[in-house]
């Protein structure tokens, strides 16, 4: 009697980890797609919180390029930094490094973080999937960078701010982070879509970063510079709505995986694709991976697999 | 509110009831608990178990080095992290190198970060709702650095609600269960108890003990319901008893010619018998209820007042009161009944007063007999005057009570030439002539005076409150009448004349003694100067009555007792039958004088009699018997009784039985080994101060023996009333026995009442062996005479227990070689 209660009691321990599973899911991507629009931070609302004591700005510039000069209040945590740059590819930095990187840098789990970069997006996007990674919160990037702001001629400063080290602690979230083995995976299976974020010609296999040519099976193409446009001689991303459009045709339902050279342009597709409220991850391998590892399919300039 | 208000029913209902459901949930418990240690236990199973399967995935993390074509860090860490997410109730790890520095950190979807419970190794925690436990990563027999692991305790808290929510449902069904389990094993257990009750309910309220009670129970019911009825059983048999015991107490109330009455604790009345309402004069009906004072009115025979308190006396002190003397009762209408009553308490069995009984008898019979012999004790037969005793005591009083300005006077009358009337007429004339004479002198005194035949023609005459004056005058007015008396008998005349004797009392100077013999000497003084005159007494006259002879036996009395010239001897009182070992002798008295001249006691005691020396003598008697070197030394090696005589003027002594208490403390004589010898007329001369005496006696020891029976008035109702122990036939039976058929009759018939009332018969003067022979023959106890034993000098008796020691058993043989010897009879005593 004893021993079917026990039994019984694992299918109910099973029961009740599947059924957590399944509705707790969906509601993050919920969380995520509310907070959409405040994804997208503007330089009039940032100029209001800049002694906000909750928000750290971060510029994720060169140290160089911050300490020309850089939003007041600004720490430097240069994009190069969360990453490791190896011959083959740059990879995200390990969470042991991350945690000392944040530590120093006196960021805390509970800050909310308003990354800017020069305006291309590239380095502030890269910058938010790496939090995103590591589990943060509270994440917004500047629309327009340091070129809009200083075209409004908002405050800035040459002084270097740092702040206390803190006690930071990444918490890894994989849900963000396709390995090679999830994406030769996703190769196979339709519930998962593949965007190729580089441009059309590396897309078609007319050139190539890597050794290789064409893209990976299955994989779409949308450019990440389809997400951007020239305003003013200043590069800022689309309206909602034209961003919306780009995208119509994806299945929200599927997770979506994005790729590209060597994992700046994805970022850029990861963030955009985040606001609109898709399960969106990155391929950190990328094509520099994939298009050198032989054992991995792609699909060549002339349509076939391999 | 205490369980002892409880039934048995509800009592046992609540305590199978509460043992029931502890039994129960203490179970549910019990698998309850085992369950959640299971689910713990799985719980850290699994947690293990994802260990052991990314065990590789953590090495890798930790043993990383970048290289082209494999995983990064990061790739790793998120394919961990995904694979634990598959776990829900893995909510956080933290994976840290041999440096202890975290190498990554997993958090479960959005659960917030917590900083790692500081563990031992291998060890859990269970904290906060989580489970915490460390895990080292060792791979292959290397370590490479620990895992911390927080596991959601859900599973487990999701059980507890699980089991809290069926418990919500199950305790309530299982209470209401093991409540009518309860009920019923209730019901089932106390049925014989129940049933129990109602028989006593039953038996309580009908007083009905014929009811049975049956089970099929062994055991301890079995023995209860067996005990029940049993108990009923004795019950019903004891009421039926005490049924036939109070039936049969009240016929036997209801039947006894004495009065008997109950009442409760208050004195109220609850039983009357008839007798007493007849005594009473109250109804039953009207009794009943009554106080007891009220009907059975007591009251003192001469004050007439009524006796009060002592009803109360026995319901407050239990104490038992009789009254035997001198008590009537009044009667409803106002008659006087004598009774003798009692009035006793009526315990129950744990010693408490529950009332009193009161018994009472008529004695108007008894009592007017008891009278009738008192004043045939203390009056002359033939005259009806007051005899020497009854004198004796009121001269005695008179002396004791005289006071200083009082005077009173003795007379005392000698009648001249009487003997010329008995010589020529005989006794009729003697005595008819004495009757005609008294009955004219008592006709002539007034009421205080006091007329006594002191002996043949002598009489005394008592004169209280008269001067010496006085009693001459009344003096020579008896001497005048006595002159002018005639008496005339068969045509003869005879005058006579009296020679009286005066003498004043005078206020403490004299005794008994020297009063009367003052009186006699005035009488010898008077008859000496020439009769039929009046002579007033003077200290000279006692010269000249010297010569009378028993004035001689007074002084010489008087010298023997200051002298100690008296001398005791014993004679054996001998027992018919053999069994009785016991020997008793009688102490006997003989004056001794100088020159060895032996008298015996017939020659001296009527002097002393007379002339009130009984008491001195009789005190000197036990006093030397108690105290005789002798008789002490005979009573230590025998086993003897000694009979001892008292005379009717010494029990008239109170002072005489607080003499003896002493003397017997004192002496090593037993009072048991003590026997008083009272003759049957001193006895009857005031049978309550003897009986009294004897009574008090008896307390101490003492026997008693009535001698003499059968001399006096005869009569057995007295016997009755005198509780001696031995009767001593009067010698005068026994002395003729042989001759005079009569004579034989009267002993024979003394004898037979005398065994009748359980007393020992003793027969005196056995002079010869054909009375000794008829004696055995009617059966008498003992024999004593001088065929049986001649009185011997108490001295010898050691000799004779040498003697007997000597002759061994033939001791009891009686000594025929002393018997012929004829001195002046003895007059069976003294």
């Amino acid at each position: 009697m004893i021993i079917g209660r026990i039994k019984g009691s694992v299918f109910f321990l099973i029961i009740l980890s599947l059924s957590g599973c399944l509705l707790l899911s969906p509601a993050l991507y919920a969380a995520d797609r509310e907070a959409g629009l405040r994804l997208l931070a503007d330089t009039n609302w940032l100029a209001g919180k800049l002694s906000d004591r909750n928000i750290v700005i971060v510029d994720v510039r060169s140290p160089a390029q911050y300490r020309a000069g850089h939003i007041v209040n600004a720490i430097n945590l240069p994009v190069d930094a969360t990453f490791i740059r190896h011959s083959f590819g740059n990879r995200v930095a390990p969470p042991a490094r991350i945690r000392e990187l944040f530590r120093s840098a006196g960021l805390k789990n509970r800050h909310w973080v308003v990354l800017y970069d020069n305006g291309l997006l590239k380095d502030a996007a890269r910058f938010y999937w790496v939090l995103k990674i590591y589990g943060h919160k509270k994440i917004s990037v500047l629309d327009g960078g340091y070129s809009q702001w200083l075209r409004e001629k908002r405050a800035t400063s040459r002084k270097t701010f740092t702040r206390r080290p803190s006690g930071y602690v990444p918490v890894i979230t994989h849900r963000y982070l396709s390995t090679r083995f999830g994406t030769l995976l996703a190769t196979d299976n339709p519930q998962v879509t593949i965007i190729d974020s580089r441009s059309r010609e590396e897309y078609l296999g007319l050139s190539s970063k890597a050794k290789r040519f064409g893209h990976i099976p299955r994989a779409r193409s949308i450019p990440w510079n389809m997400n951007l446009e020239l305003v003013d001689g200043l590069y800022k991303l689309k309206p909602w709505n034209a961003l919306k459009a780009l995208y119509k045709n994806l299945d929200r339902e599927n997770r979506i995986i994005t790729y590209c050279n060597r994992g700046k342009e994805s970022a850029v597709s990861f963030f955009v694709l985040s606001m609109l409220g898709y399960k969106v991850s990155v391929y950190d391998g990328a094509w520099l991976e994939w298009g050198n590892d032989r054992s991995l399919p792609i699909v060549k300039p002339d349509g076939k697999t391999q | 509110m205490t369980g002892k208000h409880l039934s048995i029913q509800s009592r046992l209902t609540l305590v199978i009831f509460v043992s029931f459901s502890i039994l129960l949930i203490i179970t549910i418990l019990a698998i309850s608990y085992s369950d959640l240690k299971a689910v713990r236990k799985q719980t850290i199973d699994v947690a293990n178990k994802v260990v052991n399967v990314l065990i590789q995935d953590f090495v890798r993390l930790l043993k990383h080095t970048p290289q082209p074509g494999t995983e990064s860090s990061a790739d790793i860490a998120a394919d961990i992290a995904a694979k634990l997410e598959t776990f829900s109730q893995i909510r956080q790890v933290e994976i840290y190198n041999r440096r202890h520095k975290p190498e990554l950190t997993y958090v479960h979807n959005q659960d917030k970060y917590t900083p790692p419970v500081r563990l031992q190794q291998n060890t859990t925690l269970i904290k906060d709702d989580y489970i915490h436990l460390y895990l080292p990563v060792i791979y292959q027999y290397n370590n490479y650095g620990h895992v911390y692991l927080r596991l959601s305790a859900d599973a487990l808290n999701s059980r507890i609600a699980h089991y809290i929510s069926n418990m919500k449902l199950i305790v309530p069904v299982l209470l209401l269960f093991s409540f009518i389990a309860a009920l019923f094993a209730q019901r089932f257990f106390t049925r014989p108890i129940r049933q129990l009750a109602e028989a006593v309910n039953q038996v309580s309220a009908t007083a009905n003990y014929s009811v049975t009670v049956t089970t099929t129970e062994k055991a301890e019911i079995g023995q209860l319901f067996d005990g029940f009825n049993k108990m009923l059983k004795s019950i019903l048999l004891a009421q039926r008893q005490l049924h036939t015991e109070k039936e049969r107490l009240l016929v036997t109330f209801e039947s006894i010619a004495e009065g008997v009455i109950t009442t409760d604790e208050t004195g109220k009345i609850d039983y009357i018998n008839p007798t007493a309402c007849e005594l009473t004069g109250w109804t039953d009906t009207e009794a009943h209820s009554c106080q007891l004072e009220t009907v059975l009115c007591l009251a003192d025979e001469k004050t007439r007042r009524p006796l009060t308190g002592q009803i109360d006396e026995c319901l407050t002190q239990g104490t038992t009161r009789f009254n035997l003397d001198n008590v009537v009762l009044i009667s409803k209408n106002d008659k006087e009944i004598p009774v003798h009553n009692s009035i006793a308490p009526i315990r129950d069995a744990e010693k408490h007063i529950k009332g009193v009984v009161a018994v009472f008898r008529n004695v108007t019979e008894a009592r007017e007999l008891a009278r009738q012999l008192e004043h045939q004790a203390s009056h002359d037969a033939l005259t009806d005057l007051v005899n020497r005793s009854h004198f004796e005591r009121r001269l005695r009083a008179i002396i004791e009570h005289s006071r200083r300005n009082e005077h009173h006077a003795v007379l005392y009358l000698d009648l001249d030439q009487f003997k010329i009337v008995n010589d020529t007429c005989g006794h009729l004339a003697g005595d008819a002539m004495l009757q005609q004479l008294s009955g004219m002198i008592r006709q002539e005194m007034d009421e205080n005076t006091l007329v006594a035949r002191l002996g043949g023609d002598e009489f005394g005459i008592l004169l209280p409150h008269n001067t010496v004056e006085q009693a001459k005058a009344v003096a020579e007015k008896l001497l005048k009448l006595i002159s002018n008396f005639s008496f005339s008998w068969e045509g003869k005349v005879f005058r006579i004349g009296a020679s009286i004797g005066v003498v004043p009392i005078q206020y403490r100077a004299m005794s008994y003694t020297d009063v009367m013999r003052h009186a006699d000497v005035a009488c010898y003084a008077a008859k000496n100067l020439g009769r039929n005159r009046i002579h007033l007494y003077e200290p000279s006259d006692t010269e000249l009555s010297r010569m009378h002879s028993e004035m001689q036996w007074i002084t010489q009395i008087e010298n023997a007792l200051n002298d100690n010239a008296f001398s005791l001897f014993a004679q054996r009182i001998l027992s018919t039958s053999d069994s009785n070992r016991v020997c008793r002798y009688e102490i006997l008295l003989r004056l001794i004088e100088r020159d060895g001249t032996i008298h015996f006691p017939g020659s001296f005691l009527p002097a002393a009699e007379r002339f009130g020396l009984m008491p001195r003598i009789d005190r000197w008697v036990i006093t030397q018997t108690l105290t005789n070197r002798h008789i002490i030394n005979f009573l230590e090696r025998n086993e003897v009784e000694i009979n001892i005589n008292i005379s009717w003027a010494t029990l008239n002594d109170d002072t005489l039985l607080g003499f003896i208490r002493d003397l017997l403390q004192q002496s090593p004589i037993p009072a048991s080994a003590i026997c008083f010898e009272i003759t049957e007329t001193a006895a009857i001369a005031n049978v309550p101060a003897t009986v009294r005496f004897i009574r008090n006696m008896k307390l101490l020891g003492c026997k008693f023996a009535l001698d003499d029976f059968g001399s006096g008035l005869s009569s057995f109702g007295y016997l009755k009333n005198l509780p001696v122990d031995y009767l001593k036939i009067d010698g005068s039976f026994i002395r003729d026995i042989t001759t005079d058929s009569t004579n034989y009759a009267m002993v024979e018939s003394i004898n037979h009442i005398g065994k009748v009332m359980g007393l020992r018969t003793v027969a005196e003067y056995v002079h010869n062996k054909e009375t000794c022979d008829q004696l055995r023959r009617i059966d008498v106890d003992f024999m004593q005479g001088y065929y049986v034993h001649t009185p011997m000098p108490v001295s010898d008796l050691e000799l004779l227990d040498s003697l007997q020691m000597l002759a061994g058993p033939s001791r009891d043989k009686p000594r025929k070689g002393k018997t012929g010897k004829k001195t002046t009879a003895p007059a069976g005593s003294r």
